[in-house]
């Protein structure tokens, strides 16, 4: 049993590390002040080879595994949650491509994806409801080698700056009346494909979320993902994985802000004549934030290493329902060792609770992940 | 064209005041303070690789080459990620204690077997000009000198054509320009570029390029000619520097403290 | 090699106060401050306008007159002077002294800033002898001006004897075209742009470490030492920062040495590769949060304040 991560994992992080730090650090306050998605740091991501990370190096990738996009991610959001969504949405849609994707498909779309050229978006959830998978109503019907798409999605990241996004849609009905969905790739620009609202977040700024309006939409049955009629499947392995795994590094990073924060915050502070480090009440809120910082990256790891080896199971699910609550707590423990400064926005402290809260229901809720986790319990203990 | 490049691993340098003196033994602590690439060696890298792609990357290649003990390994693999060709690490417990003097003769050792070895000479030898934690401005030169090739330090900009080398420094009140011819040993100073970053696709590649380690026998020095042994400059007592004064404090409030900063500056006649 | 045994010390002199400074401090270690009743003799090497021969001519002063030290201002030219003579004559080399001095043995004794300052340590060159010289680069400013209202060259008039390079070279003594193995030939010289508000000469320094926090209030602290008259300086940290410090205003181990009336520094946390660069300052102010911060110990006044808040006083004090 090994816990550590390897050389090269370790270069890679400080390699990550200083990127975050030099290009998105000294920004961060600023898109999120300003709900600005920095759009021009997408190929700089793509140059670093966080967009593709895990993207066999035929395509355009690094070649690298889960665990390597997990720290790309956890690295990105130790300074900005909102930019690490767009990019694990990017992730998302691309997965997608490269697990279920066509040669073709791979080929066309996934060099791009991967220089920062292209950004990838998935769009399940529509104002019927995410979870409710039988709620959806985007409907595609094929007349020959063409979909025609009706529908409308929502609370879609990088509604507004994908290139190209992979849509569930309903495409029938089987014999008990259940609907049948497929994944099919739209790319942008396509007519009658367009973004339609674009939401005011409470936090996670520095992505778009938005509606995507499909009025008509054709595209060729070349662009299914998958088989068709195994949308569901599909969609619900990759948001299983990829997307909550991403949701779990997420946080992480958060809960990694909140931690150094806490302690840079905690020495520097000086209350009647000594550091506020020196308070045990300050000193338990410290120890509280960096248990729930240390098992939050134990249960990620430990997933991402698990997929990287081919077998896992509820594993994501228990990380992203464990360090998105724990991330949320630990904001707010944050603000409270900081007093009157964790509550001015001069200070990240506001920001990474609004960010924290934003991620728990992204990926599934606690709720649903608690499903998850109790079902397979069940059948396993 | 044919580069090459000094790098030191030091101790992180935002980490230097973490680093203490031990009453007891009067030795150096810097326990759990990481190594890290020195920041002007990477400028050096960062300006060799400019120079390289500038002249043709395909026909140029940039090595690296250091001194230091085993464990600095990763930071040549570094080196590497950041896109040098082949890295060289002098490793070797004879080396220990070395003062500028004994380690430039040791590189420049190094750098005649690399040549030797590959069968051509560095067009160019660049280097940081001060290190963060010894911060002589020493090697760069003295290497150059025991290689019997021109030299020059503190050099903020720098371009080749045709076998000559210009190089700019910035003097305490004027900018002077130079010229040296190939092969020269170039030290630059931190203002010359901005280093790149490390990326993934750099580490991945960095798996593939050689790496070679070399102790003093191998590369046809010993004991007497190197580390402390071979230092013309003996190390003595330790101590952290004298900052005796009151330290008085000042005023109540921020604007009372500036009251008094002007009371002291008038004070001061000023 | 024990300070007794210096005889002949070469001071090389490049057109600034640093070779007056470099006897006066010789002065005091070897000559009559020392009680030593025999001063050594002083050589002065002047090569104020023949850049490129100021290392050959030191290469050949040195195998003509031999002596066992040799003193060189740690500028652009001397730093790269120093450690070539060094390899040349097969000697050791002390960077950057913030003293020479003799220990209790009677063996002479560099003083160095070691690991960025963060510690300062004793070296010795015990293989030192006439014609293989202990050499010794010492920041301008770090010794004071020789006392007694001298001028600079006036002092060395007084005690050295002096090698003329500058006029060896317009008379013809040295033959043109004669230049410097091993180092680079001067081309050409330009002014620098941020001269004026030099930290070399101010009265007042104003400097900012990386507690100033933004670039916001880098420019005010510039606003600031303006308004006083002074200059504005930084340390490698706020440097780095990004905000637009000038690298010719950093003072410390890697920047240089000042020696002004009135120091003040905000938000610098005192790491001593900095405070080593500011000593031989008269006043030290010091305003930073933190009451533990170690530039405290380096300061005559101290203020636990934050830096923006003062600056802000000062400037609203000085309307």
């Amino acid at each position: 049993m090994d816990f550590n991560f390897t050389e090269e994992q370790v270069m890679l992080r400080e390699a990550f590390a200083q990127f975050a730090k030099e290009e998105i650090a000294p920004h961060a306050a600023e898109w999120d002040e300003k709900d600005y998605v920095p759009m021009e740091i997408v190929p700089k991501l793509g140059e670093m080879g966080i967009m593709g990370v895990f993207v066999p190096e035929k395509y355009g990738g690094v070649g690298l595994g889960h665990v390597e996009r997990c720290i790309a991610l956890e690295e990105v959001a130790r300074y900005s949650a909102g930019l690490a969504m767009m990019v694990f949405t990017h992730h998302l849609g691309l997965a997608a491509i490269l697990d279920y994707g066509t040669e073709e498909q791979k080929q066309k779309w996934l060099p791009g994806m991967c220089d920062g050229s292209c950004v990838c978006g998935l769009a399940v959830t529509e104002p019927g409801g995410g979870s409710d998978v039988a709620g959806l109503k985007t409907e595609a019907v094929l007349d020959g080698d063409t979909w025609t798409i009706n529908g409308r999605k929502c609370f879609i990241t990088n509604s507004h700056c994908a290139g190209v996004t992979v849509v569930t849609c309903r495409t029938g009905e089987d014999e008990k009346g259940r609907p049948i969905m497929s994944t099919i790739a739209i790319e942008a620009g396509t007519e009658g494909f367009k973004p339609g609202r674009e939401e005011n977040k409470m936090g996670l700024k520095g992505s778009f979320t938005g509606e995507l309006i499909m009025d008509n939409v054709k595209v060729p049955l070349s662009n299914t993902v998958g088989e068709p009629g195994k949308g569901m499947p599909i969609t619900m392995k990759e948001l299983g994985e990829v997307g909550r795994a991403s949701m779990a590094a997420i946080e992480l990073g958060i809960l990694r802000a909140c931690l150094e924060d806490a302690v840079a915050f905690a020495k520097e502070r000086i209350l009647y004549g000594k550091p506020l480090s020196k308070l045990q009440a300050i000193q338990f809120n410290i120890a509280e934030i960096r248990c729930d910082y240390e098992a939050s990256r134990l249960m990620l790891y430990n997933a991402a290493a698990m997929k990287d080896a081919g077998k896992v199971g509820a594993e994501f699910s228990m990380a992203k329902y464990f360090a998105s609550e724990a991330a949320v707590r630990s904001a707010r423990r944050l603000i409270e060792i900081m007093g009157g400064y964790g509550y001015v926005n001069e200070y990240p402290a506001g920001r990474y609770l609004r960010d924290a809260i934003g991620c728990v229901p992204s990926c599934g809720t606690s709720e649903i992940q608690k499903m998850i986790v109790a079902g397979e319990t069940l059948k396993k203990f | 064209m044919n580069i090459l490049v000094l790098i030191k691993p030091v101790p992180d340098p935002e980490r230097e005041k973490d680093i203490r003196i031990d009453e007891a033994s009067g030795r150096l602590v810097r326990d759990g303070i990481p190594m890290v690439i020195d920041p002007e060696s990477r400028n050096a890298l960062e300006a060799a690789l400019q120079l390289a792609e500038k002249s043709g990357r395909e026909q140029s290649c940039v090595f690296a080459l250091a001194m230091a003990p085993e464990q600095a390994k990763d930071k040549l693999v570094e080196a590497l990620a950041m896109g040098a060709d082949e890295a060289y690490l002098l490793s070797d417990k004879a080396f220990g204690g070395a003062d500028t003097y004994a380690t430039s003769r040791t590189l420049a050792q190094a750098v005649r077997k690399i040549e030797e070895d590959k069968g051509f000479a560095f067009d160019l030898i660049l280097a940081g000009t001060s290190s963060s934690d010894g911060g002589t401005s020493h090697v760069a030169v003295q290497t150059a000198e025991w290689l019997k090739r021109t030299h020059i330090s503190n050099v903020c900009s720098l371009d080749v054509n045709g076998g000559t080398v210009t190089a700019i420094k910035r003097s305490e009140e004027v900018m002077l320009t130079f010229e040296g011819e190939e092969p020269a040993v170039v030290g630059v100073t931190r203002d010359i570029n901005k280093p790149r970053f490390v990326t993934a696709v750099g580490i991945i590649k960095a798996r593939k390029k050689p790496l070679t380690i070399w102790s003093a026998e191998e590369i046809g020095t010993c004991g007497d000619l190197t580390g402390l042994e071979g230092s013309p400059t003996k190390p003595g007592r330790l101590f952290e520097p004298e900052q005796g004064r009151a330290g008085e404090a000042i005023g109540d409030t921020p604007e009372a403290a500036a009251a008094e900063i002007l009371q002291i500056i008038r004070k001061a006649g000023l | 090699m024990k300070t007794e045994t210096v005889r002949k010390i070469l001071i090389f002199d490049q057109g600034d106060p640093v070779a007056a400074q470099l006897l006066g401090k010789a002065e005091e270690v070897f000559g009559e401050g020392s009680g030593r009743g025999l001063r050594p003799e002083y050589i002065i090497l002047r090569a104020r306008r023949t850049y490129n021969l100021a290392l050959e001519m030191l290469d050949k002063t040195i195998r003509e007159e031999k002596p066992e030290l040799v003193l060189i201002g740690a500028t652009a030219l001397g730093e790269e002077a120093a450690p070539a003579l060094g390899v040349r004559f097969e000697t050791g080399v002390a960077a950057h002294c913030v003293d020479i001095k003799e220990n209790e043995e009677g063996r002479l004794t560099f003083v160095i800033p070691a690991f960025g300052g963060r510690a300062v340590g004793e070296i010795f060159i015990p293989g030192a002898a006439a014609g293989k010289p202990a050499i010794a680069t010492v920041k301008p400013g770090m010794f004071p001006d020789p006392a007694g209202g001298e001028s600079a060259d006036e002092y060395v008039a007084a005690h050295c004897r002096v090698i003329d390079v500058d006029a060896m070279a317009e008379d013809g003594r040295i033959p043109k075209g004669s230049k410097t193995q091993g180092a680079f030939r001067m081309t050409g010289v330009r002014p620098r742009e941020h001269l004026s508000g030099s930290i070399t000469n101010a009265d007042i320094i104003v400097c900012g470490g990386y507690g100033l926090g933004s670039e916001d209030v880098w420019n005010k602290l510039k606003q600031l030492a303006d308004r006083l008259g002074g200059a504005a300086a930084c340390t490698r940290a706020a440097l780095d920062a990004g905000w637009g410090c000038a690298e010719d205003s950093m003072i410390g181990t890697s920047g240089r040495a000042v020696r002004p009336k009135i120091y003040i520094g905000f938000g610098i946390s005192g790491a001593a590769h900095h405070t080593c660069g500011i000593t031989g300052a008269d006043t030290i102010i010091s305003i930073n949060n933190d009451k533990d911060a170690e530039i405290f110990a380096a300061s005559d006044y101290k203020g636990v304040f934050d830096a923006e808040q003062v600056i802000d006083a000062l400037l609203g004090e000085i309307g």
